[in-house]
């Protein structure tokens, strides 16, 4: 999921050992022009702590420290109009829909939140190779960029949606779009 | 002092064709006057005789001729903004906006229960309501609003999910020439 996010090239530098850890070594011997890359990098060097997962349920807990589960449900491909070329902040290019990703950060401000101090970054498990890569995208390099290079400022790496349901977080917008896009591309381009 | 006058007009009923003889729907007109200003009431009134929960939204466009599959794509899937209904229920981001018609706005009405469609319609004459305007609000009551069951619904989604925006009241009234522009 991860490395269909990124160039063959840049996909090189890839590595994750049997526990699922990245080799960070690896990933910084590299340097790339891809947002991608450097949003990974940028993540994978963080203080917090990232775990990314497929499922299709999370566990958290609320802003007092309940703990909760939530179902990920999942429409198959055909539900939503196709976003082809990723211009859409939530759509996927192959239709799918949902509760496709979520991204729970490591503090209880939110309603949901990670119940371990983690980041956690969960993408749909029945979604398609290609919508994963796109969810990811839009978890891993939107949300949870943000969240770990601004310190923590969870509004802004949240969305804020008016009555007109249009996203006022552009900064959030634009990360969004702009790596759904590249993941489209460099998927094609396989 | 102002003069207020009442005529009460007709009534129309019919039976929601999905839903077939388990939906009564009635469209009543009633007229009144305050000095030479009328006001047209057109009110729908849904009573839900069925064993389950019936589900109401309310569509910009015409529902006529759709599929349930295209009815439920076109509510809760379609983009409308930057997000869709699901999404932003997905987000936990709905119930953080108030219902929004054509948007978000979404009728639980239980078995026995009933909800009250009514459009406002002023006309600044002492003419009667024109036939054609009032042909437009018929159709638009029977066109624009869809009915759900509960059984039906639940093979496209998880209601459980869209309980915290339920519309509350047992009324809902809308102002013609705010949407029809």
């Amino acid at each position: 999921m991860i490395t269909n996010t990124l160039t063959a090239e840049d996909a090189k530098y890839i590595q994750f050992d049997e526990n699922g850890n990245i080799n960070l070594e690896l990933l910084n011997s590299h340097s790339s022009e891809s947002g991608n890359y450097n949003s990974l990098l940028g993540l994978a060097n963080a203080e917090t702590v990232i775990n990314v997962s497929l499922d299709d349920h999370f566990n958290y807990v609320d802003e007092n420290g309940v703990a909760g589960t939530s179902e990920m449900s999942y429409q198959p491909a055909g539900t939503m109009a196709p976003d082809v070329n990723g211009e859409t902040i939530s759509g996927t290019s192959t239709g799918e829909a949902g509760l496709t990703g979520k991204t729970l950060f490591p503090d209880l401000n939110g309603k949901q939140n990670s119940p371990d101090g983690t980041l956690k970054i969960i993408v749909n498990n029945k979604l398609s190779e290609a919508a994963r890569a796109e969810i990811y995208s839009h978890e891993a390099n939107g949300h949870a960029y943000i969240y770990v290079t601004t310190g923590g400022d969870r509004a802004r790496a949240s969305h804020n949606v008016t009555t007109g349901w249009i996203e006022q977080n552009n900064e959030l917008k634009v990360r969004i779009i702009d790596s759904k896009k590249e993941t489209i591309i460099n998927m094609r381009n396989r | 002092m102002k003069k207020i006058f009442i005529i009460v007009g007709f009534v129309t009923a019919y039976f929601i064709p999905a839903l077939s003889q388990e939906l009564k729907t009635d469209i009543e007109n009633s007229v009144y006057f305050i000095d030479s200003i009328e006001f047209n009431l057109v009110t729908l009134e849904l009573r839900n005789t069925t064993k389950e929960d019936v589900y109401v939204w309310i569509e910009e466009d015409s529902i006529h001729g759709l599929t349930t599959d295209q009815k439920v794509k076109s509510f809760y899937f379609k983009n409308k903004g930057d997000f869709s209904l699901i999404q932003l229920i997905n987000e936990n981001l709905a119930n953080e906006i108030p219902s929004i018609l054509f948007k978000s706005l979404i009728k639980k009405v239980p078995p026995n229960d009933c909800f009250i469609i009514s459009i406002l319609y002023k006309k600044e004459s002492n003419a009667a309501i024109g036939s054609e305007e009032f042909k437009k609000i018929e159709s638009f009551l029977k066109n624009n609003i869809v009915y759900m069951n509960h059984s039906t619904i639940s093979k496209f989604l998880d209601l459980k999910q869209f309980e915290a925006i339920y519309y509350k009241s047992k009324m809902l009234c809308i102002d013609w020439k705010d949407f029809n522009k």
